[in-house]
């Protein structure tokens, strides 16, 4: 790290008030964990087979390179540093480091690969596979998306036909539509996967099952007989992972690949059925709770970047003659950037639930209680949706508040939005899941008329539409909760009055869905806002040895965090007479008086996030805020600088440049 | 014919109007069709300028494959066509090459700036060269430390009296220029913006022509240092450079002097301002906007809507066969209402192009008095626009799943570039309050002056609300265009009467301001949206067409409408206009429209005649062949070069070697 540290950054630290360790312990789950990371983070930054370009610089297929190179080093350093990695949560701390904050090749075979091998595999299954996938001795991926299917698991079109005669299936791919695309991994790295097939035996179809599927040789790596695959080709972002597509013809397997910890198909063929078909949904959920984890980072990141850099950026005169001012000192900027940073705090806090909700369930379902899946499982899906949503729209706020540098991929922010932004699509497309969500609403406000009593994040349904019992401090916790209940009701309510309307007309349920659908999502919207806004009130409130300076700033940030929510989603409010236009112009009004406020901790609030440099990748953001002369120390690394004379102009410039030289 | 092009087939077979008069109409008669197609024909059927599949190239490699392109343009199919810097079929041939070209500052800033600034010897000598492309120039204003705030520039030229040179530094890192196009590898000379200095003197900043390069070996001079900023989110076929002078000594002649001029001995000679340098600029935005922003969003458009119609997804009703994703209202709401902008701001970027063509007679008449107005009106709109334009292009982006995230959609590269369009050539943020300057003064005028043209709206400052009481209602220009207006000048009166009371409660201006400069900002959307409205409505109006044709294109607008409507329904219902009840009617009216025109989806896309040339896209062709286009695509990834990839599985080789011998039985797993 340089020695100097910007002087306007100086400035910015020095004026906070609050403790920046304080607050970095608080969100790194204690004083333990946070010096883990800490040496972790070190440890790679000063490990010299680490070192690289920035990835921005490298073609894809250099990318590709060097994130397989620097996975299997980490692979074999690993045993290293037993004593720094106690569980899982710390091998994706390393990890993180070790790929600079991109996916690497092996995160489906640890993240989707090995568990379900654990969680659908036979003890046998297990014991076979588990010590070669954890030594890395085989690489898996996890085969479900399909060209012409995604979401919708039952359209899935790949089959599996069990042959009773030599006891294998057989594997195909009987459509275009039907070949596997999109698998991390798939395309070049992986020799195994977990392809999921609907299962046809003695003549019936038994819907989608699991099968471990040997793709590559061990010997030679090449593609086995009956399997083509390969890379599905540049995307936006994730340039550094192969994904693949697989397609199979007349491919046998064993029958003992087949997963068989629920289903079974018996040697002659005959098939047992799982006693409990929403076991899956465990793992699903689990994923959502860290999309929503990622979700909050990443807006973090972004606003650590934006901030430090409209700390350091100065421009334009705000008084006539007066030094050009701090671009965070304009209103604007800090209009921009604030509901970001709060949205950072509100997230953050909301992925601690959500994860400590999934342990919740995790365990009452280990006991045989599988009474609040549900409710958990539309708690993830509608968090997932809406925390991703703004978090992929706010890093592209954060971008363009950097202005033209924002643009470059020194800014780190391409990289960033283009390796973000699939969460809005993939683990379950955003609309999809805020329809899930709403249909568990509509059930939910169903359940009540027949008196059933409603769990945790949905029994607010039960209290009553009452828009004259809030009250007018609008910066009372209490009022804003209220306001956001009732908001929520409100839409949730008038969606399914509207399906219960079309039903009542004759229409079927999924119509009556389809119909109401863009209110649904409203509801859905609301409803998980309101959570977020809930949640954040709640565990500020819980914070028991918190620092007086400290709390009273994550009180500011709640508190704004609420009142901009409702001076943009004003409308919701009005339309319903929650709030009058002179409320509006009172919330809206209250947060441009916070700003100043919430700017002299701006920078400190980003620090305690503690991403390294090496994270960020950004040379706008940087710790130390020596912006200029680093870009110009980073732009040296381009191609295209790699002589004085570029190439094309000896092929195709010179001749147009020299027709006419003696007229200079 | 597979499945998904026989899809596609059905849903033309629905659509209702002629698609060919809707061309005609966007493209502003039969004869810009025609010219159209004539130049698309001309690139289509020379191999030499077809664009390769950017998707799978490096940076470099579309470097290099850009420049071959526009250098074989230049060379050969100008003068075979008979087309030239500044001929009509210009627009249609930037249209039709894609965006992979090169030199674009170079022909698009670099010689209009001389013609702007330079005196008549001046443009004598450096205007056919640069034409002819013997010297290639670009535009260095921007610097490392400034961008939109022109005074903060820190490159100095220091007249050297003795010598009768100007001296050009940077007297720190941040003074080097930054980010112009070209800049990097391929000019050999800059137009400089740098702050004149005479005896100490400082005054303001100039334009110089700076030869950059040796113009033989192309290195670059003494002094200089010169290079390529790096990748960027898009843009790959332009070397944006840096450009740093210690130092460098240019004759005192290459001060373009049209505006102003330097004399032997030091005298600093200011001639008259130019104001046309601002109407230029107008021109500048209207041709950007369409060509850059507006034309993104209709090619995302016709590929997210083509690809909606045949990509099939889930079930509506239990049992039955899949439908295509299009049938979902959800996804009908996603994508119409940006088919909809993009013919609304479409025909908003054409008026405000008419109305520079007019203001340019005005000129040669002597009448400035448009200036202000046009200036305001296109800073706006070009925030604006660029704003919600692409915006929308993610969110067509997304709506195509996962498939939508594949360089193979298109829509990728189509963002990334039109993306920038956000901060160049005028931040946003600052462009929306350079309009809102307007605004405030024209409201402030009312009571005494009549306001005509793009704010004439504001002359009536009578309360009233809206009399809808049924969904249909709002189907109605009419109707709509009040609702805009009545919110725009609300919150415009709103927001001058703080800053006007704040100033009398003793706030300097440049305070009250900064203060309000956040509901500026809206205030500027509120006007800009209202005048996309009124505009579109008013060309309906006036259009001769038939009567398919002319409904569709009043759904168009009403949607348009009714989208921002239920958006920012917060505004509506806060200025008093809208009730409650009358926002659900409008979201109402709003699903009803999207099922109207949900059979004609196609034919609205189709319209706009993007060819797969242009598009790019294996999710977006006009065939509706999704899925063998994707996997042969795939096929050519550089990664698929060989079965195995040598360059990883060198690393993976020693672990896998391990796994083969445990499952042959050599050896036992440690486990």
């Amino acid at each position: 790290m340089s020695e100097r540290i910007n002087p306007d950054l100086q400035k910015e630290r020095d004026a906070a008030t609050f403790d920046v360790e304080e607050l970095s312990v608080l969100l790194h789950n204690g004083a333990h964990e946070l010096e883990k990371k800490r040496k972790l983070e070190e440890l790679v930054r000063n490990d010299p087979d680490y070192k690289s370009l920035p990835f921005d610089f490298l073609s894809r297929e250099a990318q590709y390179e060097e994130g397989v190179r620097r996975s299997t080093i980490a692979v074999a350093k690993k045993d290293q540093l037993d004593s720094l990695i106690e569980n899982h949560g710390d091998l994706i701390t390393y990890n993180t480091h070790v790929g600079r904050g991109r996916a690497g090749p092996f995160n489906l075979h640890t993240g989707m690969f090995i568990p379900t091998l654990v969680k659908q595999g036979s003890p046998e299954q297990v014991a076979k596979w588990l010590p070669l996938s954890e030594d890395y001795e085989i690489i898996g991926t996890y085969a479900q998306t399909e060209m012409g299917h995604g979401t919708f698991l039952r359209g899935l079109e790949t089959t599996a036909h069990y042959d009773p005669h030599t006891q294998e299936f057989v594997l195909n791919s009987p459509t275009t539509t039907s070949i596997k695309w999109w698998p991390g991994a798939l395309g070049k790295t992986s020799t195994h996967a977990v392809v999921l097939a609907q299962l046809y035996t003695l003549g019936k179809c038994h819907g989608i099952h699991a099968f471990v599927v040997q793709l590559r040789s061990l010997e030679d790596h090449k593609s086995l007989p009956g399997i083509t695959v390969g890379d599905i080709g540049p995307k936006f972002g994730y340039g550094a992972n192969d994904n693949g597509f697989l397609k199979l013809s007349n491919h046998r397997i064993p029958r003992e690949n087949m997963l068989m910890k629920y289903s079974k198909v018996a040697p002659d063929g005959s098939y047992n059925k799982p006693p409990k078909s929403t076991l899956t949904y465990g793992t699903m959920t689990f994923v959502r709770a860290m999309i929503v984890r990622g979700s909050a980072q990443a807006i973090a990141q972004g606003a650590t970047i934006a901030i430090r850099y409209s700390a350091v950026r100065r421009q334009s005169e705000m008084r006539p003659g007066e030094p050009e001012p701090q671009v965070l000192s304009y209103p604007t900027q800090q209009y921009k950037l604030f509901p970001l940073l709060c949205a950072a705090y509100a997230f953050h806090f909301v992925q601690v639930k959500m994860i400590e909700a999934y342990s919740e369930v995790t365990e009452l379902v280990n006991k045989g209680d599988f009474s609040r899946t549900q409710e958990l499982h539309a708690l993830s899906s509608g968090l997932k949706a809406y925390t991703s949503a703004i978090s992929n729209t706010g890093l592209e706020v954060c971008r363009t508040s950097c202005g033209g540098h924002g643009y470059s991929c020194a800014s780190g922010f391409p990289a960033l939005y283009t390796n973000f932004t699939p969460s809005v699509t993939y683990e379950g497309e955003n609309t999809v899941l805020l329809l899930q969500c709403a249909r568990y609403l509509v059930k939910c406000t169903r359940d009540l008329r027949s008196g059933a009593k409603l769990p945790g994040s949905v029994a607010y349904l039960s209290c009553g539409c009452d828009p004259s019992s809030i009250g007018k401090d609008f910066t009372n916790v209490k009022t804003l909760d209220s306001l956001y209940k009732q908001r929520a009701l409100g839409l949730i309510r008038f969606a399914s009055g509207k399906v219960d309307a079309s039903m009542a007309g004759g229409m079927d349920l999924v119509g009556a869905l389809n119909e109401s659908s863009v209110h649904l999502v409203r509801a859905a919207v609301a409803h998980s806002h309101y959570f977020v806004v809930r949640n954040f009130f709640e565990k500020l409130s819980m914070l028991a040895s918190t620092s007086q300076p400290l709390m009273e700033v994550l009180h500011q940030l709640s508190l704004f965090y609420a009142l901009d929510g409702i001076a943009q989603h004003s409308g919701e409010f009005l339309e319903d007479g929650l709030l009058s236009g002179e409320d509006v112009k009172q919330i809206r009004q209250l947060t441009v008086d916070m700003l100043p406020r919430i700017r002299v901790n701006a920078v400190a609030l980003v620090d305690s996030f503690e991403f390294g440099d090496d994270v960020l990748g950004s040379v706008l953001g940087r710790y130390d805020g020596n912006v200029y002369e680093n870009l110009f120390k980073w732009a040296q690394n381009s191609p295209l600088n790699k002589t004085d004379v570029h190439p094309s102009y000896h092929k195709y410039l010179q001749p147009l440049l020299q027709r006419n030289k003696s007229k200079l | 014919m597979s499945k998904q092009s026989r899809l596609l087939e059905e849903e033309r077979r629905k659509v209702n109007f002629s698609v060919e008069e809707l061309t005609n109409i966007y493209d502003g008669g039969v004869e810009q069709t025609e010219m159209k197609r004539k130049v698309e024909a001309a690139i289509h059927n020379d191999p030499e300028c077809r664009c390769k599949d950017v998707g799978m190239m490096t940076r470099e490699e579309r470097f290099n494959d850009g420049m071959r392109r526009t250098i074989h343009l230049n060379k050969v199919v100008f003068p075979r066509e008979g087309w030239n810097a500044f001929s009509k079929e210009l627009d249609y041939v930037l249209r039709n090459i894609g965006k992979e070209f090169c030199l674009g500052i170079h022909t698009g800033v670099f010689l209009p700036c001389i013609l702007s600034f330079g005196s008549d010897e001046q443009i004598a000598k450096w205007l056919p060269l640069g034409a002819q492309l013997q010297i290639i120039g670009t535009y260095a204003q921007t610097e490392l430390g400034h961008g939109t705030f022109l005074r903060g520039l820190q490159t100095v030229a220091t007249y050297d009296k003795a010598s009768q040179e100007f001296v050009i530094n940077c007297p720190e890192i941040s003074a080097m220029k930054w980010w112009p196009g070209d800049m990097g590898k391929s000019a050999n000379h800059a137009l400089v913006m740098a702050q004149v200095v005479i005896d100490g003197k400082k005054y303001g900043m100039h334009p110089f022509i700076v030869q950059i390069r040796d113009l033989t070996t192309h290195m670059p001079l003494p002094g200089i240092t010169v290079g390529d900023i790096g990748n960027k989110v898009g843009f790959e076929t332009t070397d944006n450079g840096f450009l740093h002078f210690n130092k460098v000594r240019i004759p005192r002649e290459n001060l373009l002097c049209k505006n102003s001029e330097v004399k032997p001995d030091g005298t600093y000679v200011a001639k008259t301002k130019d104001k046309m340098v601002y109407g230029s600029m107008v021109r500048l935005r209207a041709i950007f906007l369409e060509g850059e922003v507006v034309s993104a969003l209709g090619k995302a458009c016709t590929i997210a809507v083509r690809y909606s119609l045949v990509r099939q997804q889930g079930e509506l009703e239990p049992g039955k066969p899949e439908v295509a994703v299009m049938e979902y209202m959800t996804q009908q709401k996603k994508l119409l209402p940006y088919v909809a902008m993009t013919y609304a701001t479409h025909f908003a970027c054409l008026k405000l192009k008419k109305m520079y063509n007019i203001f340019e007679q005005k000129v040669k008449e002597g009448d400035l008095s448009g200036l202000p107005e046009l200036h305001a009106l296109s800073a706006g709109m070009k925030a604006s626009v660029a704003e919600q334009c692409t915006d929308g292009i993610e969110i067509l982006r997304k709506s195509c799943g996962g498939h939508g995230y594949s360089n193979a959609s298109g829509i990728p590269i189509i963002w990334a570039r039109a993306v920038a369009g956000c901060t160049y050539e005028g931040e946003n943020t600052v462009m929306y309050l350079q309009c809102a300057r307007y605004l405030v003064k024209c409201y402030n005028q009312v009571q005494t002056n009549r306001l005509h043209g793009t704010v004439a709206y504001l002359n009536n400052m009578n309360q009233s609300t809206c009399r809808v009481n049924k969904a249909n209602d709002f189907q109605q220009p009419a109707v709509l265009v009040a609702c805009f207006q009545y919110r725009a000048r609300e919150v415009i009166k709103s927001v001058a009467m703080k800053i006007n009371h704040l100033t009398k409660n003793g706030y300097p201006n440049h305070e009250a301001w900064n203060k309000c400069s956040v509901e500026l900002v809206n205030v500027v959307k509120a006007h800009i949206t209202q005048y996309i409205v009124a505009t579109f409505a008013s060309v309906i109006d006036e259009l001769s067409c038939s009567p398919p044709v002319k409904t569709v294109l009043l759904q168009m607008c009403a949607l348009y409408a009714l989208e921002n409507i239920t958006l920012y329904s917060g505004d509506f219902l806060k200025v008093g206009y809208l009730s409650p009840k009358q926002c659900d009617l409008a979201l109402e009216a709003e699903l009803d429209l999207l099922s109207c025109l949900r059979p004609n989806a196609v034919g609205l896309v189709d319209a706009f005649d993007y060819s797969d040339d242009l598009l790019q896209s294996c999710i977006g062709a006009y065939d509706g062949n999704v899925y063998e286009r994707l996997f042969e695509w795939a096929k050519k990834s550089p990664l698929n070069k060989t079965e195995v990839h040598e360059e990883t599985y060198k690393y993976l080789k020693p672990y896998l070697h391990a796994g083969r011998d445990i499952l042959e039985g050599k050896t036992k797993s440690k486990l």
